[in-house]
Formats: structure tokens, C-alpha cells, sequence
């Protein structure tokens, strides 16, 4: 849990890369800054257990954000925005 | 102005409480009282914790260790603890400084199977150019073990290893910033927790939630 922004500029990774999540796992912040990537691995045999990052106000992407089968990216908050300038579309 | 003693300690591994085993520390073992207060420096052995003790600053350096273990070991600093050596922190025990804490050598939190409940809370910064490991990777841990500080300056290594649906490891930051560099790696593994209560935090480095955390973590 983050009060402020979470900046990032590498690679923020949730979840292991064989989909195999073994309990809900998230990421809340106040505020996301994504210039690198963001790679979120929920479980895709058991869907109900997620990979998720929560941001309660702005978030900004000029990088990568992957989302597979089993993970959300959820922007929340009154007059909140999420704004993509670059990468693949989320 | 109450009379300061640096004590050394000198021996191997032995209890902390044998006198013999500390130089320079008024015939007695470091624990403020009787109108004293002790620092102690440990360069060598291991001076074992089991008691409750408040003392000044600690400084431990290579090859020198300092073990706390057991729910009746406690220790308050109301200064600083610079490791350079080895801080072990076994079987919910509790260590609490009011200054800073720098770390450039071992500490361990509850790393043995079938450990938990320990915490560990630097007042002031807490400093890591090594590692920070708590809990065990074999999904062991039996209680939450927590480390905890004011502010967290330069990161390092940092290991958490819980148990999903049971005990937690976790990293409690009070006030940021906390940037997380391209030296530094932060890891949570099976219900681990990174907070930071206030201020923002920046991953330009290795930060990875691999299983099971049901609350925020630190992102």
C-alpha cells in the first residue's frame, strides 16, 4: 500500500509468469507513473485469484502495463483519469 | 550527566548477561540503570540475548554477531544500531532503536523453520546495502514478524517470505520517499506486506510480488 504515487521506471511484476497465483495479490496507490513495465500474472486455471493494482487517483502510462486472463488494472476516484501515451493498448 | 561506558564484548558465543565478557563496562553487563548508560560494540562472538535490556547505541561488526531469541528477549536502544556483522532476531523477540539503524552486513528475522513474531522498529532511518530477510521460504513462518521504520533511506535487498492464510512478513514505512534504485531488490513472497503511510514510492529497480498478497503491498 502506497499513500502517495507510485512511480515506475523498470519492471514491477505481480504474480510468477506460469499463472499459477496462489492467493490474491495487489498494489494500491494514491497515484501510478508507468514509464516501464508493469506485468501482472493472475491465475489462469483458477480466475478467481487475481493479480490487481488499484490506484485511488491518477494514472499515467507511457510504458508497458500486460494484463492477461486473472488481472485488472482499476483506476478509481472521482474525475480520475487514466491516460496511455505509448505501448500496447491496456 | 549520567557516567557513559563503551563496552566491548570479548568472548565467543555466551549469554550476554556474563560480566566477564564485556571490557571497559564498569564490572557489570550494558544495561542502563544505577544512574549509567552503555554502548556496546561487538567485534567478535556473539553476546546472546534472552532478557529485556535498555541500552544506548550498538555497533556490530565482522566477525561479531548479536542474537536475540526468545519471547522474553527484548531490547530498546535509545540511540543508534550500525551492523556491519551479523543481527539475528529469532522466536518473537523484540528490538526497538530510537535512532537510526544501518545495516551492511546480515539480518535475519525469524529465518529458521517454524519461527514468527518478532519485530523489529528503527525510530529513526533504517539504511540497507545488504540484506534484510524476513521469514523463511518454506512457508513457515507461525507469526506475523514485522520490520518497521520512520523512513527508509537506501533499500537494498529485502526479502519477505509469509504464509498464505497465516502468518505475515512485512516492511511498515511511515514517511516517505522511498526509491528503490537499480542496486536494490524488494521481494514479497506468500502474504507479504510493503507499506509506506505516507509520501511516494519509485521502483527503479527489482520489485516483485510473486504469490499471495491480500493486502496492498507496496506496491
Amino acid at each position: 500500500m502506497v499513500a502517495g504515487t507510485l512511480t515506475n521506471n523498470t519492471t514491477l511484476n505481480l504474480g510468477p509468469s506460469d499463472h499459477s497465483l496462489a492467493a490474491n495479490t495487489t498494489v494500491t496507490a494514491a497515484g501510478l507513473a508507468n514509464t516501464g513495465t508493469v506485468n501482472l500474472f493472475g491465475n489462469t486455471g483458477s480466475p478467481a485469484i487475481q493479480a490487481t493494482v488499484t490506484v485511488n487517483g491518477q494514472a499515467t502510462n507511457s510504458g508497458t502495463v500486460n494484463l492477461p486472463t486473472a488481472t485488472s488494472l482499476t483506476v478509481s476516484g472521482t474525475g480520475n483519469a487514466y491516460a496511455q501515451t505509448a505501448g500496447p493498448p491496456v | 550527566m549520567m557516567p557513559n561506558f563503551t563496552c566491548s564484548w570479548n568472548d565467543a558465543t555466551a549469554n550476554r548477561t556474563t560480566v566477564a565478557d564485556w571490557s571497559n563496562c564498569n564490572g557489570t553487563d550494558p544495561n542502563n540503570g544505577g544512574g549509567n548508560t552503555y554502548d556496546a560494540t561487538i567485534a567478535t562472538g556473539d553476546p546472546t540475548l534472552t532478557t529485556a535490556i535498555t541500552i544506548g547505541s550498538v555497533t556490530i561488526t565482522s566477525p561479531g554477531a548479536w542474537t536475540l531469541s526468545g519471547s522474553s528477549a527484548s531490547a530498546v536502544l535509545t540511540g543508534t544500531l550500525a551492523n556491519s556483522g551479523d543481527l539475528e532476531l529469532h522466536k518473537k523477540v523484540s528490538l526497538r532503536t530510537g535512532g537510526n539503524l544501518t545495516n551492511s552486513g546480515a539480518l535475519n528475522l525469524d529465518t529458521v523453520h517454524l519461527e514468527g513474531g518478532s519485530s523489529l522498529a528503527t525510530g529513526g532511518t533504517l539504511n540497507n546495502s545488504t540484506t534484510i530477510d524476513v521469514g523463511l521460504g518454506d512457508h513457515s513462518l507461525t507469526a506475523n514478524s514485522t520490520v518497521s521504520a520512520a523512513a527508509l533511506g537506501q533499500v537494498g535487498t529485502i526479502n519477505l517470505d509469509g504464509v498464505i492464510g497465516g502468518a505475515q512478513a512485512a516492511l511498515k514505512i511511515a514517511t516517505g520517499p522511498v526509491t528503490i534504485t537499480s542496486a536494490d531488490d524488494v521481494g514479497l513472497h506468500d502474504n507479504a506486506l510493503f507499506s509506506l503511510a505516507s509520501g511516494n514510492l519509485t521502483n527503479s529497480g527489482a520489485l516483485n510480488l510473486d504469490t499471495g498478497h491480500p493486502m496492498a503491498a507496496a506496491a
